[in-house]
């Protein structure tokens, strides 16, 4: 710590504080615009200015060293930053009572008013506005170049999108030097709308919606404007400004939430007028991803409150579904739900809990299961996909989920991306990375079947072959043991069962994976030489590991390699399986899987099973549960007779589809609870029309363990109710004494069953508050795991040897390899994101990647029709020709539907441990069926996608270029 | 055998906007008129600033009572006060009267030309004789007078 003297009083300063940190953290209040502890000094705006031994300096840049004398206040200093202030505001026009962005948190507004501006001159630029991109706008005019939006675009998301050209006159914001936002390389992020201190970037949703003048016509509002600027005084301006603004308080609600598009977990406030969503807003306290947000998170909501939402229980009569109140709905289907208990037993009925659903609501659909049923049928979605990452790191150290945060991974030497498209599928870790590697240089590999955008940015990028990560992991431990390159030290004191690993790497030689994988001899040397370069490595995997035929088996070596090389247990370092759902990390913990109870708690350890009884009061079933893909097969082979689905579209979600649906047909009675009337729930008896996530209360339990709570944003829809109460109200139906007030009540009685949860409490998250579990009942909680112990018996971590499994290859007849996976603006099948019409403009419909040179032998051009077929079905989609994808290797995202889903092709292999399907697995051939239509061939997404565009990569916003401008006036002395 | 079922029927039971829409039979005219208004309200926004000023009247109220209470607007808007109560005691016919020609003197003066030829003492005294200047002037002296006592009330009042 260090003293400084402002203006004569000393202040506490601590390392590395700038002279601006220092007085922010004691409570001064300082103006300063282009300055956000997020983004840093950018020292574009210099509103900050203070003088040093004589000599005008920028707050905000100038670090503090012990003992100096800072002037901040003299009349001479603030006439300085009074003058700064003139400067910028040259930029804008100080409309506040007609702007929306007013709304308490306009950066611009309050430091003006702040620094009591009486004065305003306002010098327009001959810019129109850009509104080209459907989810936000920007406007030149108002712009004051500060800079935000282009250090958050090019070094926080690392998008690469903004700069600020200097060189015009006058210098405005550009994207991609030059283009409209629409066809520009932009994502659509929004993050530059979330940062922009005015109302130059800003979200196309709350324009005219947030001040109460806003919808006059821009002409009247001109002149208004211009009128009221000459005929009142300045300070009756800002005054009249402040009053409107806060009138606008009394109908805008800003409530935090957790978003529901992927596992990141990013939270933020989103503002409503009743049902209207105005925008999502990060803050600075957003636990997992601070201001970032991806363009689902901040624009995909439009789904909230589409027309199509189902509302009203709706049960099967005569081949149609009729509208029944709520009372009927639930008595019948806790009689049906009886009868078939009755009839065939308890375990003749499966339960799957919603992955987008709250923990507590997780935690009551499991305990109608054992409970109220009397099964442990009762799965959830990671069955489809991180079901092996969890048996991997079960096998080897002993929790099945990330063993560390993201900030570890951010910290870390080397990032490992295996079978992952973390820019698409999890847009704001990935940025996390992409940050990492840009301003300090951490190394990035990616091992992937694809080239996308985390394999162009690459310091390694390893094309493999589909179902050969196993080898290549391996082959890489293996070398590193041949070189002597292990952590003895780690191996030594933290781990069990070396030697028999050390045995089973015997076949992994270069050549084996080189044969197998297609990797080069050279390029697997080149990547063991990276593992044993970094002194902290983090390995981040998703589907393009899990989802195959040994993708337990895979996991499981990639945590050996980790093991072996020390990197786990201390920062930086750790496996991390990356959730695809919101919440499938928390609904497992919650206990909504077959083989285990909350927490992971064995279904058959008799001191767990004891405690639970206890607490239950009721003797919990014998019989291990099946997953979700075995309760296909039982209810083909008769032993499943009824199936309650909370939000999941299980028709496309599982492999083979032909078959799911006739499971489905078998079923003696099927309820799905649900937003909409999807593929399954077409299959239903009866549906029931649910809340959305912004509708209700809960927790969420994110990728990397981190719990949060969501707060209602708005009521449920009229008609619909949530997924707690109706679980509830099934449950008192079928006889159980349940009356929980709220999620609050369940979360006490969780944290009382459950160790891990143990000190989980509705005040530690309240707000932007989070914990990672394990929760001590103090409330210490685990920001990484494995410190001091491994979790098992001995405190050891275990090698576990795997061996090699051939994967499904492609043969004569089916001779190219199908991937599948996520796109950026989409999730799943499309029935949230495909309702955001900006969305829908983006990515209008799927489509088949195609290599170059297989499209030239093949004569298939872009947006011709192809006919894909594999050993289970086949299906129509029209081409892209595109360098993602190399040779034989096709890939088909995940984003339809009806009648192009990728499950119309996967078949019944799946990995033995978790009988998750090998959807990544498919052998396929293709035949092109109609020629695309139009002269020239055009791809079928349009050429406003971001994918068509180049990235502009460069540091910061340049703001030397700014200083070198001959009319910028230098710091004065 | 479940067949998938892609459509769902009509609702069998009114639903509560159907229920709404039933009582409102009677005087639907009326509902359609008062609808129509909500609408226009609502389109140009005014709907909802109504409804935000009267929600944060409280606070509203608050910061016009800070803002009005500093002492800058404090004295303008007593004065404002004064000029209003000063106004109301003055017959309008005559104020009317008064302003009117103040009109025409202001344009009169306004078509003078400045850069005219100098006016002289004799042509001053000419001036002086003519009626219209001479009502003038008695009307002025008479104000002046009227003005000159402001100075021996204050001093009798003490202020």
């Amino acid at each position: 710590m260090s003293t400084i003297y402002v203006d004569g009083k000393p202040l506490t300063a601590s390392p590395g504080d700038t002279i601006l940190d220092a007085l922010l953290r004691n409570g001064i209040s300082h103006p300063h615009v282009c300055y956000q502890a997020k983004l840093g000094p950018l020292q574009t705006c210099d509103t900050c200015l203070v003088a040093v031994d004589g000599r005008q300096v920028r707050a905000c840049a100038t670090a503090t060293i012990d003992g100096m004398h800072v002037d901040a206040s003299s009349a001479g200093i603030a006439a300085a930053r009074l003058d700064r202030m003139g400067q910028l505001l040259l930029n804008h026009n100080l409309y506040c009572t007609v702007c929306d962005k007013n709304n308490g948190d306009c950066v611009l507004h309050n430091t003006a008013l702040g620094m009591g501006i009486q004065r305003h001159d306002f010098r327009p630029k001959p810019y129109p506005v850009d509104a080209s991109n459907p989810f936000f706008q920007y406007n030149p005019n108002q712009c004051i170049l500060c800079g935000r939006c282009v250090e958050a675009c090019q070094d926080l998301v690392v998008n690469e999108v903004l700069s600020i050209d200097w060189s015009l006159n006058p210098p405005r914001v550009v994207f991609d030097h030059g283009k409209d936002a629409n066809h520009s390389s932009c994502v659509s992020c929004g993050t530059c709308s979330t940062v922009c201190p005015v109302d130059a970037l800003l979200e196309k949703s709350i324009v005219g919606e947030a001040s109460h003048f806003s919808r006059i016509s821009a002409p009247t509002k001109e002149k208004l404007v211009q009128l009221s600027q000459t005929l009142i005084p300045t300070e009756e301006l800002w005054a009249i400004s402040e009053l409107e603004a806060k009138a606008r308080q009394a109908s805008i609600t800003r409530t935090k939430t957790v978003c529901t598009f992927c596992g990141v977990g990013c939270a933020f406030d989103v503002w409503t007028r009743g049902r209207k969503i105005l925008k999502v807003m990060p803050r600075e306290e957003s636990p997992a991803n601070g201001l970032a947000t991806c363009v689902k998170g901040k624009f995909g909501w439009s789904f909230v409150n589409s027309p199509e939402r189902l509302t009203s229980p709706l049960v099967r009569r005569n081949g149609t579904f009729v509208p029944v109140g709520w009372d009927e709905a639930i008595e019948y289907v806790a009689q049906r739900l009886r009868e078939v208990k009755e009839r065939h037993g308890p375990d003749s009925i499966g339960v799957i809990a919603t992955c987008t659903g709250t923990d507590e609501e997780a935690y009551l659909t499991q305990k109608l299961a054992r409970q109220v049923i009397g099964t442990h049928n009762i799965d959830n979605c990671a069955r489809y996909c991180q079901a092996p990452a969890s048996m991997g790191l079960i096998r080897t150290v002993g929790v099945g989920a990330d063993s560390g945060n993201f900030e570890e991974i951010a910290a870390s030497d080397l990032v490992v991306l295996c079978g992952t498209n973390t820019a698409e599928a999890h847009p704001v870790l990935a940025s996390k990375i992409k940050r990492a590697q840009k301003t300090r240089g951490q190394k990035v590999i990616v091992l992937d079947v694809r080239r996308h955008e985390m394999a162009e940015r690459a310091d390694l990028f390893v094309k493999t072959a589909p179902g050969a990560d196993l080898a290549i992991a391996n082959a890489v431990a293996k070398y590193v043991l041949d070189h002597g390159w292990q952590d003895r030290t780690f191996i030594e004191d933290r781990t069990s069962n070396f030697d028999a690993y050390v045995q089973s790497l015997e076949p992994f030689t270069l050549e084996f994976a080189e044969r197998v994988s297609g990797v080069p001899r050279a390029t697997l040397v080149r990547l063991a030489e990276m593992v044993h370069a970094a002194r902290t490595m983090c390995i981040l995997w998703a589907m393009g590991i899990t989802q195959h035929g040994a993708g337990s088996d895979t996991c499981t070596a990639l945590c050996n390699l980790l093991l072996l090389t020390g990197n786990f247990g201390k920062p930086a370092t750790g496996g991390y399986p990356l959730r695809g759902h919101c919440n499938v990390q928390g609904v497992s913990d919650f206990g909504a899987l077959p083989t285990f109870l909350p927490g992971y708690q064995r279904w058959d350890d008799p001191e767990v099973v004891r405690r639970f009884e206890r607490g239950w009061n009721v003797t919990l079933p014998k019989k291990k549960g099946l997953t979700s893909t075995e309760m296909t097969d039982a209810a083909l082979d008769g032993r499943l007779h009824a199936m309650y689905i909370i939000g999941e579209d299980k028709l496309l979600a599982d492999a083979n589809q032909a078959k799911v649906a006739e499971a489905f047909r078998t079923l003696d009675f099927l309820v799905v609870q649900e937003l909409f009337l999807t593929r399954t729930a077409e299959f239903a008896d009866v549906i029931l029309p649910v809340a959305a996530s912004l509708e209700k209360e809960g927790t969420f339990v994110s990728s990397e363990r981190r719990l949060q709570r969501l707060n209602v944003a708005m009521p449920p829809l009229a008609g619909t109710k949530t997924d707690f109460e109706v679980v509830q109200r099934i449950a008192r139906a079928m006889g159980a004494d349940w009356n929980y007030a709220g999620p609050r009540e369940v979360l006490e009685e969780v944290a009382a069953l459950t160790p891990a949860f143990a000190g989980a409490t509705w005040e530690r998250l309240e707000g932007f508050r989070s914990l990672f579990w394990p929760v001590a009942a103090s409330g210490e909680d685990t920001p990484y795991l494995y410190r001091d112990r491994f979790a098992f018996p001995d405190g050891r971590a275990h090698f576990f040897p795997t061996a090699w499994t051939e994967p499904e290859r492609p043969d004569a007849e089916y001779d190219l390899s199908l991937d599948n996976g996520r796109m950026l603006e989409h999730f799943h099948w499309g029935n949230l994101t495909a309702l955001s019409e900006g969305i829908e403009q983006k990515v209008p419909e799927i489509f088949l990647e195609i290599s170059p040179e297989l499209a030239a032998e093949r004569g298939i051009e872009n947006g011709d029709l192809v006919r894909v077929t594999s050993r289970t079905g086949s299906l129509r989609v029209n081409a892209l020709v595109t360098k993602r994808v190399e040779g034989k290797t096709l890939f088909l995202s995940l984003h339809d539907a009806e009648r192009r889903t990728v499950n119309q092709l996967t078949g019944d292999r799946r990995d033995p441990p978790t009988q998750t399907p090998a959807y990544k697995e498919l052998a396929v051939k293709i035949e092109k069926v109609a020629t695309g239509s139009g002269a020239e061939p055009e791809p079928p997404l349009p050429r406003t996608n971001p994918r068509f565009a180049t990235r502009v990569p460069q540091r910061g916003v340049l703001v030397e270029q700014k200083w070198a401008r001959p009319d910028y006036r230098p710091l004065g002395g | 055998m479940a067949e998938p079922i892609h459509e769902v029927a009509a609702p069998a039971t009114p639903t509560p906007p159907e229920l709404l829409a039933e009582e409102v039979q009677g005087s639907k005219e009326a509902v359609a008129n008062f609808l129509e208004l909500l609408r226009v309200l609502d389109e140009q926004g005014l709907l909802r600033t109504m409804t935000d000023f009267l929600r944060s009247n409280e606070e509203i109220l608050r910061f016009a009572a800070d803002w009005l209470s500093r002492p800058r607007n404090l004295r303008a808007v007593q004065n404002l006060r004064r000029v209003l109560e000063t106004l109301d005691r003055v017959d309008p016919e005559r104020l009317d009267r008064i302003l009117t020609e103040v009109t025409e003197a202001v344009e009169r003066a306004a078509a003078v030309e400045p850069a005219g030829p100098r006016l002289g003492g004799f042509a001053v005294m000419r001036q002086l004789g003519e009626p219209e200047t001479n009502r003038g002037l008695r009307v002025l002296l008479a104000a002046l007078s009227k003005f000159g006592t402001v100075g021996e009330r204050e001093s009798e009042d003490g202020s």
